[in-house]
């Protein structure tokens, strides 16, 4: 299906964006993760970053970019419906799975496996 | 460090070239519906909203299936246009409440439901079904249509 | 320190700039970005694969499969990073294995890996959360910005 091609060029662009923070602005990861959230927030907050899911599926939802999309989204589901307090409490509503899923499975990895060198 | 590299060039060649494997009902606008035909849960209601709906542009394909006044839609879109399918679906809403004012209709963008219907339209082409699973398996479609997480 | 200019240094800082140039590792860009590009891609092709499956096979809608899947693709991360795999992808990959959600979940869960010998409470807790907690604090604090803007502008506008 033509949505597996997009997935690929457009997750791959992404991850060249990345690159180039990483080789022309020296960035580091941390610097350059938090940029890509704060981005995919900024583009949420435009409405553009929800038609770019629709058209390339997990190019774009896998990003780490993605966060920030779902943050603002569960903010603005409860924002609209509580007014400034549904902001702060909406904002995890929908983010959970990446975030728990991280901490969990880390959890495990700690007790499971052994460190290497 | 060569099998590496080998393994990407095949892996580069398999997300590009997964764009070519085109849906041929693409190519063929009419064929995009089924006309379902059974006697005692009649579909001609979806029958004819599905022609209408392919005649819109940007619609591919189109399942849907009605039963006790109630029509539940789903779209197929180009893959394209899908920056724009917000917008399309709520054409396709108001489009549909013209064509049909009396009959209560719900429609979605959403792939899941596609296929959905599309199973249950199988069910009724060849009559696997009766009129109170028809009315079950329909309220289950909308219920997965509300579900937002 | 801090009040110098670039161009006041003295003739010796400015040789060691030099020197400090020519030594710098080189970062071949294109390669770099061609590596990032297969990585990130092939990463986000396997994930829209487990999407699909997800809404083939599983009672997920389009919008509700994207949930499981980011915690399909974590899984993963872990087997791929408790196995020493994933060093092996990032050191390829550079961006093309961080910048998904699977190198944000290598990154806490090979901190958690590494410190454990610190033990669970002190080791473990604090040093997962190094590179996630920039993550999660810039994410929300920025989202709650641009919700609180756009949720202001709705009530005043009408948007």
């Amino acid at each position: 299906m033509i949505t597996f091609f997009w997935a690929f060029v457009v997750g791959g662009l992404f991850c060249v964006i990345g690159q180039i923070m990483f080789d022309v602005f020296k960035l580091s990861p941390a610097h350059t993760l938090s940029s890509f959230v704060v981005a995919g927030a900024i583009l949420d907050g435009f409405g553009l970053y929800e038609p770019l899911i629709s058209f390339a599926g997990a190019g774009a939802s896998i990003p780490i970019s993605s966060f920030g999309n779902s943050l603002v989204h569960g903010a603005m589901v409860e924002g609209e419906k509580h007014g400034l307090v549904g902001v702060v409490t909406g904002m995890f509503e929908v983010t959970s799975s990446g975030i728990s899923a991280a901490i969990i499975f880390g959890m495990i990895g700690a007790l499971i496996f052994k460190p290497k060198g | 460090m060569k099998t590496i590299n080998i393994l990407l060039i095949i892996f580069l060649f398999i997300g590009l070239g997964s764009g070519c494997a085109e849906n041929p009902n693409n190519a063929m606008k009419d064929n995009g519906i089924t006309k379902v035909q059974n006697v005692s849960m009649d579909q001609s209601l979806s029958n004819k909203a599905k022609e209408k709906v392919t005649e819109m542009e940007d619609i591919t394909e189109a399942k849907a299936v009605n039963a006790d006044k109630e029509l539940v839609l789903a779209v197929k879109i180009k893959q394209l246009r899908r920056f724009q399918i917000k917008s399309i679906e709520k054409k396709v809403k108001t489009n549909l409440k013209k064509w049909f004012p009396n009959e209560k209709i719900e429609a979605s963008t959403d792939l899941k439901i596609f296929l959905e219907l599309g199973e249950l339209e199988d069910k009724l082409q060849e009559n696997d079904t009766n009129p109170k699973k028809l009315k079950k398996e329909l309220q289950k479609i909308k219920n997965l249509m509300k579900e937002k997480t | 320190m801090a009040n110098k200019k670039k161009k006041n240094l003295t003739p010796v800082q400015q040789e060691y700039q030099t020197f400090e140039k020519n030594r710098e590792t080189q970062r071949p860009l294109i390669k770099n970005c061609i590596r990032a590009f297969l990585t990130g891609g092939i990463i986000c092709f396997i994930g829209q694969g487990i999407q699909t499956l997800y809404i083939y096979n599983f009672n997920f809608t389009e919008e509700t499969a994207g949930n499981p899947t980011i915690a399909t693709m974590i899984f993963i991360s872990l087997l791929l990073t408790g196995f020493g795999v994933y060093d092996r992808i990032s050191q390829f990959g550079g961006a093309g294995s961080a910048v998904p959600v699977t190198g944000f979940g290598n990154a806490v869960i090979s901190a958690a890996i590494e410190h454990r010998s610190e033990g669970f409470v002190l080791g473990v807790g604090p040093n997962m959360f190094k590179l996630a907690g920039s993550v999660i604090l810039f994410g929300t604090f920025s989202a709650f910005v641009i919700a609180t803007i756009k949720t202001i502008l709705i009530q005043w506008g009408g948007l």
